[in-house]
Protein backbone atom coordinates (compact mmCIF):
# COMPACT_ATOMS: atom_id res chain seq x y z
CA UNK A 1 0.00 0.00 0.00
CA UNK A 2 1.31 3.38 -1.04
CA UNK A 3 1.58 6.16 1.57
CA UNK A 4 -0.35 8.57 -0.63
CA UNK A 5 -2.25 7.77 -3.78
CA UNK A 6 -4.13 10.40 -5.74
CA UNK A 7 -6.55 9.13 -8.37
CA UNK A 8 -8.38 11.17 -11.00
CA UNK A 9 -8.46 14.29 -8.87
CA UNK A 10 -10.65 17.05 -10.31
CA UNK A 11 -11.25 20.45 -8.76
CA UNK A 12 -13.70 23.02 -10.07
CA UNK A 13 -14.52 26.45 -8.67
CA UNK A 14 -17.85 28.18 -9.19
CA UNK A 15 -17.68 31.94 -9.08
CA UNK A 16 -20.86 33.92 -9.61
CA UNK A 17 -22.18 31.50 -12.19
CA UNK A 18 -18.84 30.96 -13.88
CA UNK A 19 -17.19 27.56 -13.48
CA UNK A 20 -13.41 27.31 -13.59
CA UNK A 21 -11.68 23.97 -13.75
CA UNK A 22 -8.45 24.20 -11.74
CA UNK A 23 -7.41 20.54 -11.71
CA UNK A 24 -8.61 18.16 -14.42
CA UNK A 25 -8.09 14.52 -13.57
CA UNK A 26 -4.61 14.05 -12.18
CA UNK A 27 -3.18 10.90 -10.60
CA UNK A 28 0.08 10.33 -8.76
CA UNK A 29 1.63 8.45 -5.86
CA UNK A 30 4.03 9.32 -3.09
CA UNK A 31 5.96 6.64 -1.21
CA UNK A 32 7.30 6.95 2.34
CA UNK A 33 10.65 8.73 2.39
CA UNK A 34 10.24 9.91 -1.17
CA UNK A 35 10.44 13.50 -2.38
CA UNK A 36 8.13 14.37 -5.24
CA UNK A 37 8.40 17.81 -6.83
CA UNK A 38 5.47 19.48 -8.57
CA UNK A 39 6.52 22.14 -11.04
CA UNK A 40 4.63 24.02 -13.73
CA UNK A 41 2.88 27.09 -14.92
CA UNK A 42 1.69 29.73 -12.51
CA UNK A 43 -2.04 29.02 -12.10
CA UNK A 44 -1.79 25.42 -13.32
CA UNK A 45 -3.32 23.95 -10.15
CA UNK A 46 -0.33 23.06 -7.96
CA UNK A 47 -1.51 24.75 -4.77
CA UNK A 48 -5.09 23.64 -5.33
CA UNK A 49 -3.86 20.04 -5.64
CA UNK A 50 -1.90 20.42 -2.41
CA UNK A 51 -4.86 21.85 -0.52
CA UNK A 52 -7.23 19.16 -1.74
CA UNK A 53 -5.05 16.43 -0.20
CA UNK A 54 -6.49 17.15 3.25
CA UNK A 55 -9.67 18.90 2.12
CA UNK A 56 -8.55 22.43 2.84
CA UNK A 57 -10.41 23.94 -0.12
CA UNK A 58 -13.68 25.89 0.25
CA UNK A 59 -16.84 23.81 0.72
CA UNK A 60 -19.42 23.04 -1.92
CA UNK A 61 -20.93 24.69 -3.90
CA UNK A 62 -18.03 27.15 -4.20
CA UNK A 63 -15.69 24.26 -4.91
CA UNK A 64 -16.27 20.72 -6.20
CA UNK A 65 -13.64 18.03 -5.65
CA UNK A 66 -13.92 14.65 -7.37
CA UNK A 67 -11.68 11.61 -7.42
CA UNK A 68 -9.81 9.89 -4.62
CA UNK A 69 -6.97 10.77 -2.28
CA UNK A 70 -5.87 7.63 -0.45
CA UNK A 71 -3.70 8.17 2.60
CA UNK A 72 -2.56 4.74 3.85
CA UNK A 73 -5.46 3.21 1.98
CA UNK A 74 -8.17 5.47 3.39
CA UNK A 75 -9.89 7.95 1.11
CA UNK A 76 -9.35 11.37 2.67
CA UNK A 77 -12.06 12.89 0.50
CA UNK A 78 -14.80 10.84 2.18
CA UNK A 79 -13.31 10.54 5.67
CA UNK A 80 -15.43 11.76 8.62
CA UNK A 81 -14.34 15.13 10.03
CA UNK A 82 -12.86 13.56 13.16
CA UNK A 83 -10.51 11.15 11.42
CA UNK A 84 -9.58 13.94 9.04
CA UNK A 85 -8.53 16.16 11.96
CA UNK A 86 -6.26 13.40 13.18
CA UNK A 87 -4.44 13.35 9.85
CA UNK A 88 -4.18 17.10 9.27
CA UNK A 89 -1.11 18.56 10.87
CA UNK A 90 -0.02 15.40 12.60
CA UNK A 91 0.37 13.04 9.66
CA UNK A 92 0.28 15.49 6.79
CA UNK A 93 1.72 18.93 7.52
CA UNK A 94 1.87 22.00 5.32
CA UNK A 95 4.14 24.86 4.56
CA UNK A 96 1.75 27.16 2.73
CA UNK A 97 2.71 29.34 -0.20
CA UNK A 98 1.74 32.52 1.63
CA UNK A 99 2.77 32.09 5.29
CA UNK A 100 0.93 35.19 6.46
CA UNK A 101 -2.38 33.55 5.54
CA UNK A 102 -1.86 30.59 7.83
CA UNK A 103 -0.20 32.10 10.89
CA UNK A 104 -2.52 33.74 13.39
CA UNK A 105 -1.71 37.46 13.62
CA UNK A 106 -2.79 37.78 17.26
CA UNK A 107 -0.49 35.11 18.71
CA UNK A 108 3.28 35.19 18.99
CA UNK A 109 5.17 32.83 16.71
CA UNK A 110 6.68 31.02 19.71
CA UNK A 111 3.22 30.39 21.12
CA UNK A 112 2.00 29.03 17.80
CA UNK A 113 4.88 26.59 17.44
CA UNK A 114 4.47 25.60 21.10
CA UNK A 115 0.82 24.74 20.46
CA UNK A 116 1.86 22.45 17.64
CA UNK A 117 4.45 20.79 19.87
CA UNK A 118 1.97 20.31 22.75
CA UNK A 119 -0.70 18.92 20.47
CA UNK A 120 1.57 16.22 19.17
CA UNK A 121 3.83 15.59 22.16
CA UNK A 122 1.52 16.07 25.18
CA UNK A 123 4.08 14.50 27.52
CA UNK A 124 6.79 17.01 26.54
CA UNK A 125 7.91 19.06 29.60
CA UNK A 126 10.37 21.43 28.04
CA UNK A 127 8.10 22.89 25.38
CA UNK A 128 9.78 26.30 25.32
CA UNK A 129 13.22 24.76 24.77
CA UNK A 130 11.80 22.60 21.99
CA UNK A 131 10.43 25.67 20.26
CA UNK A 132 13.66 27.63 20.62
CA UNK A 133 15.58 24.68 19.23
CA UNK A 134 13.16 24.46 16.30
CA UNK A 135 13.61 28.18 15.59
CA UNK A 136 17.38 27.80 15.72
CA UNK A 137 17.25 24.86 13.35
CA UNK A 138 15.61 27.04 10.71
CA UNK A 139 18.26 29.72 11.14
CA UNK A 140 16.44 32.38 13.18
CA UNK A 141 19.10 34.50 14.90
CA UNK A 142 18.65 35.16 18.63
CA UNK A 143 15.83 32.62 18.70
CA UNK A 144 15.13 33.05 22.45
CA UNK A 145 14.53 36.75 21.94
CA UNK A 146 12.32 36.32 18.88
CA UNK A 147 10.05 33.77 20.62
CA UNK A 148 7.57 36.49 21.55
CA UNK A 149 7.51 38.21 18.16
CA UNK A 150 4.18 38.55 16.38
CA UNK A 151 4.00 37.46 12.74
CA UNK A 152 3.96 41.04 11.42
CA UNK A 153 7.25 41.71 13.20
CA UNK A 154 9.11 39.11 11.15
CA UNK A 155 10.43 39.26 7.61
CA UNK A 156 8.89 37.26 4.75
CA UNK A 157 11.61 34.64 4.88
CA UNK A 158 11.50 34.43 8.67
CA UNK A 159 7.76 33.71 8.50
CA UNK A 160 8.42 31.04 5.92
CA UNK A 161 10.91 29.45 8.31
CA UNK A 162 8.50 29.69 11.25
CA UNK A 163 5.99 27.78 9.12
CA UNK A 164 8.61 25.16 8.36
CA UNK A 165 9.51 24.86 12.05
CA UNK A 166 5.82 24.51 12.93
CA UNK A 167 5.17 21.87 10.31
CA UNK A 168 8.22 19.86 11.32
CA UNK A 169 7.42 20.10 15.03
CA UNK A 170 4.66 17.55 14.41
CA UNK A 171 7.05 15.02 12.85
CA UNK A 172 4.65 14.50 9.93
CA UNK A 173 4.71 11.46 7.65
CA UNK A 174 4.21 13.76 4.69
CA UNK A 175 5.39 17.35 4.44
CA UNK A 176 3.65 19.36 1.77
CA UNK A 177 5.82 22.36 1.09
CA UNK A 178 4.38 24.92 -1.32
CA UNK A 179 7.17 27.23 -2.50
CA UNK A 180 8.90 26.97 0.90
CA UNK A 181 12.07 28.84 -0.02
CA UNK A 182 10.92 31.73 -2.23
CA UNK A 183 11.80 34.29 0.45
CA UNK A 184 15.05 32.67 1.52
CA UNK A 185 18.52 33.66 0.44
CA UNK A 186 20.62 30.83 -0.92
CA UNK A 187 22.66 30.37 2.29
CA UNK A 188 19.59 29.86 4.45
CA UNK A 189 17.93 27.79 1.74
CA UNK A 190 20.87 25.44 1.98
CA UNK A 191 20.49 25.18 5.75
CA UNK A 192 16.77 24.39 5.41
CA UNK A 193 17.42 21.74 2.76
CA UNK A 194 19.98 20.06 5.01
CA UNK A 195 17.44 20.01 7.82
CA UNK A 196 14.81 18.47 5.56
CA UNK A 197 17.28 15.88 4.31
CA UNK A 198 18.07 14.83 7.88
CA UNK A 199 14.39 14.43 8.74
CA UNK A 200 13.73 12.61 5.52
CA UNK A 201 16.40 10.08 6.42
CA UNK A 202 15.77 9.84 10.15
CA UNK A 203 11.96 9.65 10.07
CA UNK A 204 11.38 8.43 6.54
CA UNK A 205 9.32 11.56 5.94
CA UNK A 206 7.88 11.99 2.46
CA UNK A 207 7.98 15.45 0.90
CA UNK A 208 5.75 16.96 -1.76
CA UNK A 209 7.67 20.00 -2.93
CA UNK A 210 5.94 22.59 -5.06
CA UNK A 211 8.43 24.96 -6.61
CA UNK A 212 9.42 27.09 -9.56
CA UNK A 213 13.07 26.56 -8.78
CA UNK A 214 14.64 23.91 -11.00
CA UNK A 215 17.97 23.81 -9.20
CA UNK A 216 16.02 22.95 -6.08
CA UNK A 217 14.24 20.17 -7.95
CA UNK A 218 17.47 18.84 -9.33
CA UNK A 219 19.19 18.83 -5.96
CA UNK A 220 16.38 17.61 -3.82
CA UNK A 221 13.62 15.65 -5.55
CA UNK A 222 13.48 11.99 -6.50
CA UNK A 223 10.64 12.43 -8.94
CA UNK A 224 9.00 15.33 -10.77
CA UNK A 225 5.46 16.00 -11.93
CA UNK A 226 5.02 18.80 -14.47
CA UNK A 227 1.64 20.53 -14.42
CA UNK A 228 0.19 22.60 -17.22
CA UNK A 229 -3.38 23.91 -17.27
CA UNK A 230 -4.72 21.56 -14.62
CA UNK A 231 -3.10 18.40 -15.98
CA UNK A 232 0.08 16.47 -15.36
CA UNK A 233 1.79 16.62 -18.75
CA UNK A 234 5.01 14.87 -17.81
CA UNK A 235 6.37 12.83 -14.95
CA UNK A 236 9.34 10.70 -14.13
CA UNK A 237 12.54 10.54 -12.16
CA UNK A 238 14.18 13.95 -11.77
CA UNK A 239 17.03 12.94 -14.00
CA UNK A 240 14.76 11.60 -16.74
CA UNK A 241 12.58 14.69 -16.80
CA UNK A 242 15.48 17.15 -16.72
CA UNK A 243 17.71 15.35 -19.17
CA UNK A 244 15.37 13.53 -21.50
CA UNK A 245 12.50 15.96 -21.50
CA UNK A 246 9.54 14.74 -23.52
CA UNK A 247 6.67 17.22 -23.37
CA UNK A 248 6.97 20.45 -25.37
CA UNK A 249 5.80 22.53 -22.41
CA UNK A 250 8.52 21.15 -20.14
CA UNK A 251 11.13 21.70 -22.84
CA UNK A 252 10.00 25.27 -23.38
CA UNK A 253 9.90 25.90 -19.64
CA UNK A 254 13.41 24.63 -19.03
CA UNK A 255 14.67 26.96 -21.76
CA UNK A 256 13.37 29.98 -19.80
CA UNK A 257 15.55 29.48 -16.71
CA UNK A 258 17.74 32.54 -16.19
CA UNK A 259 21.37 31.55 -15.77
CA UNK A 260 24.32 33.28 -14.18
CA UNK A 261 26.58 35.03 -16.65
CA UNK A 262 23.97 35.57 -19.39
CA UNK A 263 23.22 39.17 -18.60
CA UNK A 264 23.31 40.51 -22.14
CA UNK A 265 20.51 38.39 -23.54
CA UNK A 266 16.85 39.05 -23.41
CA UNK A 267 15.25 36.25 -21.40
CA UNK A 268 13.53 33.52 -23.35
CA UNK A 269 9.77 33.10 -22.91
CA UNK A 270 7.22 30.54 -24.05
CA UNK A 271 5.10 31.08 -27.10
CA UNK A 272 1.93 29.49 -25.73
CA UNK A 273 0.23 29.45 -29.14
CA UNK A 274 2.74 26.87 -30.27
CA UNK A 275 1.85 24.38 -27.51
CA UNK B 1 28.96 64.10 -16.65
CA UNK B 2 27.75 62.56 -13.45
CA UNK B 3 24.11 61.55 -13.57
CA UNK B 4 21.94 62.77 -10.73
CA UNK B 5 20.64 60.14 -8.38
CA UNK B 6 16.87 59.90 -8.46
CA UNK B 7 16.81 58.29 -5.05
CA UNK B 8 19.41 58.78 -2.36
CA UNK B 9 19.44 56.88 0.91
CA UNK B 10 21.70 58.54 3.48
CA UNK B 11 22.80 56.94 6.75
CA UNK B 12 19.43 55.31 7.17
CA UNK B 13 18.70 53.40 10.37
CA UNK B 14 15.49 51.69 11.42
CA UNK B 15 15.41 50.06 14.84
CA UNK B 16 12.65 48.06 16.47
CA UNK B 17 12.40 47.14 20.14
CA UNK B 18 12.36 43.42 20.97
CA UNK B 19 9.49 42.95 23.40
CA UNK B 20 8.93 39.93 25.55
CA UNK B 21 6.34 38.37 27.83
CA UNK B 22 2.79 39.43 28.63
CA UNK B 23 3.96 42.83 29.81
CA UNK B 24 5.85 43.35 26.54
CA UNK B 25 9.02 44.30 28.38
CA UNK B 26 11.82 45.49 26.10
CA UNK B 27 14.66 42.98 26.12
CA UNK B 28 16.67 44.22 23.17
CA UNK B 29 16.80 46.14 19.92
CA UNK B 30 16.65 44.90 16.33
CA UNK B 31 18.70 47.04 14.04
CA UNK B 32 16.64 46.14 10.98
CA UNK B 33 18.44 48.80 8.94
CA UNK B 34 21.73 50.05 10.32
CA UNK B 35 23.40 53.11 8.81
CA UNK B 36 22.69 52.29 5.18
CA UNK B 37 23.65 54.63 2.33
CA UNK B 38 23.32 54.18 -1.43
CA UNK B 39 21.98 55.91 -4.50
CA UNK B 40 19.78 54.89 -7.40
CA UNK B 41 20.46 56.75 -10.65
CA UNK B 42 17.57 57.71 -12.90
CA UNK B 43 16.73 55.04 -15.44
CA UNK B 44 18.89 52.45 -13.71
CA UNK B 45 18.30 49.41 -11.54
CA UNK B 46 19.81 48.75 -8.16
CA UNK B 47 19.56 45.13 -7.04
CA UNK B 48 19.26 44.63 -3.32
CA UNK B 49 20.26 41.22 -2.01
CA UNK B 50 21.03 39.81 1.40
CA UNK B 51 20.20 37.33 4.06
CA UNK B 52 16.58 36.71 4.95
CA UNK B 53 15.80 39.20 7.71
CA UNK B 54 18.59 41.58 6.74
CA UNK B 55 16.35 44.62 6.34
CA UNK B 56 15.55 44.74 2.61
CA UNK B 57 11.78 45.00 2.95
CA UNK B 58 11.99 47.41 5.87
CA UNK B 59 14.26 49.69 3.86
CA UNK B 60 11.99 49.72 0.81
CA UNK B 61 8.88 50.29 2.94
CA UNK B 62 10.48 53.22 4.72
CA UNK B 63 10.80 55.07 1.41
CA UNK B 64 7.01 55.18 1.09
CA UNK B 65 6.55 55.85 4.79
CA UNK B 66 5.43 52.38 5.81
CA UNK B 67 8.29 52.01 8.29
CA UNK B 68 9.39 54.79 10.67
CA UNK B 69 12.99 56.04 10.41
CA UNK B 70 15.16 55.96 13.49
CA UNK B 71 17.82 58.08 11.83
CA UNK B 72 18.98 59.14 8.38
CA UNK B 73 17.55 60.87 5.34
CA UNK B 74 15.87 59.89 2.09
CA UNK B 75 16.16 62.17 -0.93
CA UNK B 76 14.17 62.10 -4.15
CA UNK B 77 15.67 64.40 -6.77
CA UNK B 78 17.21 66.46 -3.96
CA UNK B 79 13.93 66.78 -2.08
CA UNK B 80 14.15 65.35 1.39
CA UNK B 81 11.19 62.99 1.59
CA UNK B 82 11.17 62.16 5.26
CA UNK B 83 10.60 65.76 6.40
CA UNK B 84 7.72 66.48 4.01
CA UNK B 85 4.23 67.05 5.34
CA UNK B 86 1.58 64.51 4.42
CA UNK B 87 0.21 66.91 1.84
CA UNK B 88 3.56 67.62 0.23
CA UNK B 89 4.33 63.90 0.14
CA UNK B 90 1.17 63.17 -1.85
CA UNK B 91 2.69 63.57 -5.35
CA UNK B 92 5.32 61.02 -4.40
CA UNK B 93 2.60 58.47 -3.71
CA UNK B 94 2.17 58.38 -7.47
CA UNK B 95 5.82 58.70 -8.50
CA UNK B 96 7.02 55.95 -6.17
CA UNK B 97 5.21 52.62 -6.36
CA UNK B 98 5.92 49.41 -4.55
CA UNK B 99 5.36 45.78 -5.50
CA UNK B 100 4.99 44.05 -2.15
CA UNK B 101 6.68 40.82 -1.12
CA UNK B 102 3.48 39.36 0.30
CA UNK B 103 0.83 39.79 -2.38
CA UNK B 104 -1.97 38.39 -0.27
CA UNK B 105 -1.52 40.86 2.56
CA UNK B 106 -1.19 43.82 0.27
CA UNK B 107 -4.42 43.28 -1.70
CA UNK B 108 -7.73 44.29 -0.16
CA UNK B 109 -9.66 40.99 0.13
CA UNK B 110 -13.02 42.71 -0.25
CA UNK B 111 -12.19 44.42 -3.53
CA UNK B 112 -12.36 42.91 -6.99
CA UNK B 113 -9.39 43.28 -9.27
CA UNK B 114 -11.21 46.09 -11.03
CA UNK B 115 -11.24 48.02 -7.75
CA UNK B 116 -7.72 47.07 -6.75
CA UNK B 117 -6.12 48.26 -9.98
CA UNK B 118 -8.68 51.02 -10.53
CA UNK B 119 -8.32 52.64 -7.10
CA UNK B 120 -4.93 54.27 -7.65
CA UNK B 121 -6.13 55.33 -11.12
CA UNK B 122 -9.14 57.06 -9.57
CA UNK B 123 -6.94 58.83 -7.04
CA UNK B 124 -4.30 60.12 -9.40
CA UNK B 125 -6.02 60.46 -12.80
CA UNK B 126 -9.40 61.53 -14.05
CA UNK B 127 -10.23 58.97 -16.70
CA UNK B 128 -13.47 58.41 -18.55
CA UNK B 129 -15.26 55.18 -17.78
CA UNK B 130 -14.12 53.56 -21.01
CA UNK B 131 -10.64 55.01 -20.66
CA UNK B 132 -10.36 53.48 -17.21
CA UNK B 133 -11.65 50.08 -18.37
CA UNK B 134 -9.29 50.09 -21.32
CA UNK B 135 -6.35 50.91 -19.12
CA UNK B 136 -7.13 48.14 -16.64
CA UNK B 137 -7.58 45.63 -19.45
CA UNK B 138 -4.25 46.72 -20.92
CA UNK B 139 -2.50 46.26 -17.58
CA UNK B 140 -3.97 42.78 -17.08
CA UNK B 141 -2.77 41.88 -20.52
CA UNK B 142 0.75 43.14 -19.75
CA UNK B 143 1.01 40.80 -16.76
CA UNK B 144 -0.64 37.87 -18.59
CA UNK B 145 -3.86 37.68 -16.61
CA UNK B 146 -7.09 36.83 -18.43
CA UNK B 147 -9.54 39.65 -19.15
CA UNK B 148 -12.31 38.10 -17.06
CA UNK B 149 -10.13 38.51 -13.98
CA UNK B 150 -11.55 41.96 -13.26
CA UNK B 151 -14.61 40.70 -11.41
CA UNK B 152 -12.71 38.24 -9.26
CA UNK B 153 -11.42 38.66 -5.71
CA UNK B 154 -7.79 38.19 -4.61
CA UNK B 155 -8.41 34.83 -2.90
CA UNK B 156 -9.70 33.42 -6.18
CA UNK B 157 -6.25 33.56 -7.76
CA UNK B 158 -3.07 31.53 -7.47
CA UNK B 159 -0.04 32.91 -5.63
CA UNK B 160 1.70 33.90 -8.82
CA UNK B 161 -1.45 35.46 -10.26
CA UNK B 162 -1.78 37.59 -7.11
CA UNK B 163 1.81 38.69 -7.46
CA UNK B 164 1.04 39.84 -10.99
CA UNK B 165 -2.00 41.79 -9.77
CA UNK B 166 0.39 43.66 -7.47
CA UNK B 167 2.67 44.45 -10.40
CA UNK B 168 -0.25 45.67 -12.53
CA UNK B 169 -1.43 47.91 -9.72
CA UNK B 170 2.02 49.41 -9.22
CA UNK B 171 2.38 50.10 -12.94
CA UNK B 172 -1.14 51.56 -13.23
CA UNK B 173 -0.28 55.12 -12.23
CA UNK B 174 2.83 55.45 -14.41
CA UNK B 175 5.37 55.71 -11.61
CA UNK B 176 8.91 57.04 -12.02
CA UNK B 177 10.43 54.53 -9.69
CA UNK B 178 9.29 51.05 -8.76
CA UNK B 179 10.32 49.43 -5.48
CA UNK B 180 10.06 45.74 -6.33
CA UNK B 181 10.20 43.44 -3.31
CA UNK B 182 10.62 39.88 -4.63
CA UNK B 183 8.29 40.69 -7.55
CA UNK B 184 8.82 37.45 -9.45
CA UNK B 185 9.43 34.92 -6.67
CA UNK B 186 6.06 33.17 -7.14
CA UNK B 187 6.20 32.97 -10.93
CA UNK B 188 7.21 30.08 -13.11
CA UNK B 189 10.38 30.78 -15.07
CA UNK B 190 8.49 31.55 -18.27
CA UNK B 191 6.18 34.15 -16.75
CA UNK B 192 9.07 35.41 -14.67
CA UNK B 193 11.00 35.98 -17.88
CA UNK B 194 8.04 37.79 -19.46
CA UNK B 195 7.70 40.10 -16.46
CA UNK B 196 11.42 40.82 -16.36
CA UNK B 197 11.46 41.54 -20.08
CA UNK B 198 8.43 43.77 -19.60
CA UNK B 199 10.14 45.72 -16.82
CA UNK B 200 13.24 46.14 -18.97
CA UNK B 201 11.17 47.29 -21.96
CA UNK B 202 9.39 49.84 -19.80
CA UNK B 203 12.72 51.02 -18.49
CA UNK B 204 14.07 51.49 -22.01
CA UNK B 205 10.90 53.25 -23.17
CA UNK B 206 10.05 55.42 -20.19
CA UNK B 207 13.37 55.67 -18.38
CA UNK B 208 11.89 53.96 -15.33
CA UNK B 209 14.04 53.41 -12.27
CA UNK B 210 13.99 50.25 -10.16
CA UNK B 211 15.02 49.17 -6.72
CA UNK B 212 14.85 45.41 -7.15
CA UNK B 213 14.92 43.02 -4.20
CA UNK B 214 15.37 39.32 -4.99
CA UNK B 215 17.03 36.19 -3.72
CA UNK B 216 17.66 34.67 -7.12
CA UNK B 217 21.22 35.69 -7.98
CA UNK B 218 20.72 35.03 -11.70
CA UNK B 219 17.67 37.30 -11.78
CA UNK B 220 19.58 40.01 -9.89
CA UNK B 221 22.47 39.78 -12.31
CA UNK B 222 20.08 40.03 -15.22
CA UNK B 223 18.28 43.18 -14.09
CA UNK B 224 20.82 45.16 -12.07
CA UNK B 225 23.25 47.89 -12.99
CA UNK B 226 24.46 48.10 -9.42
CA UNK B 227 24.12 45.56 -6.62
CA UNK B 228 23.91 46.38 -2.92
CA UNK B 229 24.51 43.50 -0.51
CA UNK B 230 22.94 43.75 2.93
CA UNK B 231 23.75 41.62 5.94
CA UNK B 232 22.14 42.10 9.35
CA UNK B 233 20.99 45.59 8.44
CA UNK B 234 24.34 46.82 7.13
CA UNK B 235 25.63 47.28 3.59
CA UNK B 236 28.57 44.90 3.36
CA UNK B 237 29.32 45.53 -0.30
CA UNK B 238 28.08 47.62 -3.20
CA UNK B 239 29.44 47.57 -6.70
CA UNK B 240 28.49 47.59 -10.39
CA UNK B 241 26.82 44.26 -11.12
CA UNK B 242 29.50 42.94 -13.48
CA UNK B 243 32.25 43.78 -10.98
CA UNK B 244 30.45 42.19 -8.06
CA UNK B 245 29.66 39.02 -9.96
CA UNK B 246 33.19 38.68 -11.26
CA UNK B 247 35.03 39.52 -8.11
CA UNK B 248 32.99 39.57 -4.89
CA UNK B 249 34.97 41.12 -2.03
CA UNK B 250 33.09 40.57 1.19
CA UNK B 251 32.94 37.20 2.93
CA UNK B 252 29.15 37.23 2.98
CA UNK B 253 28.91 37.92 -0.75
CA UNK B 254 31.36 35.11 -1.44
CA UNK B 255 29.29 32.80 0.72
CA UNK B 256 26.16 33.80 -1.22
CA UNK B 257 27.76 32.75 -4.47
CA UNK B 258 29.11 29.57 -2.93
CA UNK B 259 25.62 28.56 -1.74
CA UNK B 260 23.92 28.79 -5.11
CA UNK B 261 22.59 25.33 -5.91
N1 LIG C 1 -10.54 29.82 -4.19
C1 LIG C 1 -10.51 29.89 -5.53
N2 LIG C 1 -11.59 30.28 -6.21
C2 LIG C 1 -11.59 30.33 -7.55
N3 LIG C 1 -10.54 30.01 -8.32
C3 LIG C 1 -9.42 29.62 -7.71
C4 LIG C 1 -9.34 29.53 -6.28
N4 LIG C 1 -8.12 29.09 -5.95
C5 LIG C 1 -7.45 28.93 -7.11
N5 LIG C 1 -8.22 29.24 -8.16
C6 LIG C 1 -7.85 29.13 -9.59
O1 LIG C 1 -7.40 27.82 -9.82
C7 LIG C 1 -6.29 27.79 -10.68
C8 LIG C 1 -5.15 27.02 -10.04
O2 LIG C 1 -4.67 27.73 -8.91
P1 LIG C 1 -3.43 27.26 -8.05
O3 LIG C 1 -3.37 28.17 -6.87
O4 LIG C 1 -3.49 25.82 -7.80
O5 LIG C 1 -2.22 27.57 -9.05
P2 LIG C 1 -0.66 27.26 -8.83
O6 LIG C 1 -0.28 26.21 -9.80
O7 LIG C 1 -0.39 27.02 -7.40
O8 LIG C 1 -0.02 28.65 -9.32
P3 LIG C 1 1.17 29.55 -8.68
O9 LIG C 1 2.42 28.92 -9.16
O10 LIG C 1 0.92 30.89 -9.32
O11 LIG C 1 1.00 29.56 -7.20
C9 LIG C 1 -5.94 29.25 -10.99
O12 LIG C 1 -6.42 29.57 -12.26
C10 LIG C 1 -6.69 30.04 -9.94
O13 LIG C 1 -7.12 31.28 -10.45
N1 LIG D 1 7.22 45.96 12.50
C1 LIG D 1 8.31 45.34 12.98
N2 LIG D 1 8.49 45.19 14.31
C2 LIG D 1 9.59 44.57 14.79
N3 LIG D 1 10.57 44.05 14.03
C3 LIG D 1 10.45 44.18 12.71
C4 LIG D 1 9.32 44.81 12.11
N4 LIG D 1 9.47 44.77 10.76
C5 LIG D 1 10.64 44.12 10.53
N5 LIG D 1 11.23 43.76 11.70
C6 LIG D 1 12.51 43.04 11.85
O1 LIG D 1 13.46 43.69 11.06
C7 LIG D 1 14.36 42.75 10.47
C8 LIG D 1 14.42 42.95 8.98
O2 LIG D 1 13.19 42.55 8.39
P1 LIG D 1 12.90 42.71 6.82
O3 LIG D 1 11.50 42.31 6.60
O4 LIG D 1 13.29 44.05 6.39
O5 LIG D 1 13.92 41.63 6.22
P2 LIG D 1 14.15 41.18 4.70
O6 LIG D 1 15.57 41.49 4.37
O7 LIG D 1 13.11 41.76 3.83
O8 LIG D 1 14.02 39.61 4.82
P3 LIG D 1 13.32 38.52 3.82
O9 LIG D 1 14.33 38.29 2.75
O10 LIG D 1 13.17 37.34 4.71
O11 LIG D 1 12.04 39.08 3.35
C9 LIG D 1 13.87 41.38 10.91
O12 LIG D 1 14.62 40.93 12.01
C10 LIG D 1 12.44 41.63 11.33
O13 LIG D 1 12.05 40.72 12.33
MG1 LIG E 1 0.51 28.13 -5.90
MG1 LIG F 1 11.54 40.92 2.78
Amino acid sequence: MQLLEVMDLCVRFSMRGEVVSAVSGISFEVAAGETVAIVGESGSGKSVTALSLTRLLPERPACEVDGHVYYRGKDVLTLPQKSLQAIRGKEIAYVFQEPSTSLNPVFTVGYQIAEAVKLHFPEEREVRQCVVKALKEVGIHEAEKRYDAYPHELSGGMLQRVMIAMALACRPKILIADEPTTALDVTIQKQILDLLRRLRERHNMAIVLITHNFSLVQNFADRVLVMFRGKIVEEGSTQAVMEHTKHPYTKALLACIPRLGQKKHRLKTIDYESL
Amino acid sequence: MKTHPLLKIQNLSIHYPILSGILRRQIGVIKAVDDVSFEVAKGKTVGLVGESGSGKTTLARSIIRLAPLTAGRIFYENIELNTLSKKNFFPFRKKIQMVFQDPFNSLNPRMTIDGIIGEPLDIHFSLSRTGRAKRIAGLLDLVQLPKNSIHRYPHEFSGGQRQRIGIARALAVEPEILLCDEPVSALDVSIQAQIINLLKDLQAELNLTYLFIAHDMAVIEHVSDTVVVLNRGKVVEQAPADVLYKDPQHEYTKMLFASIL
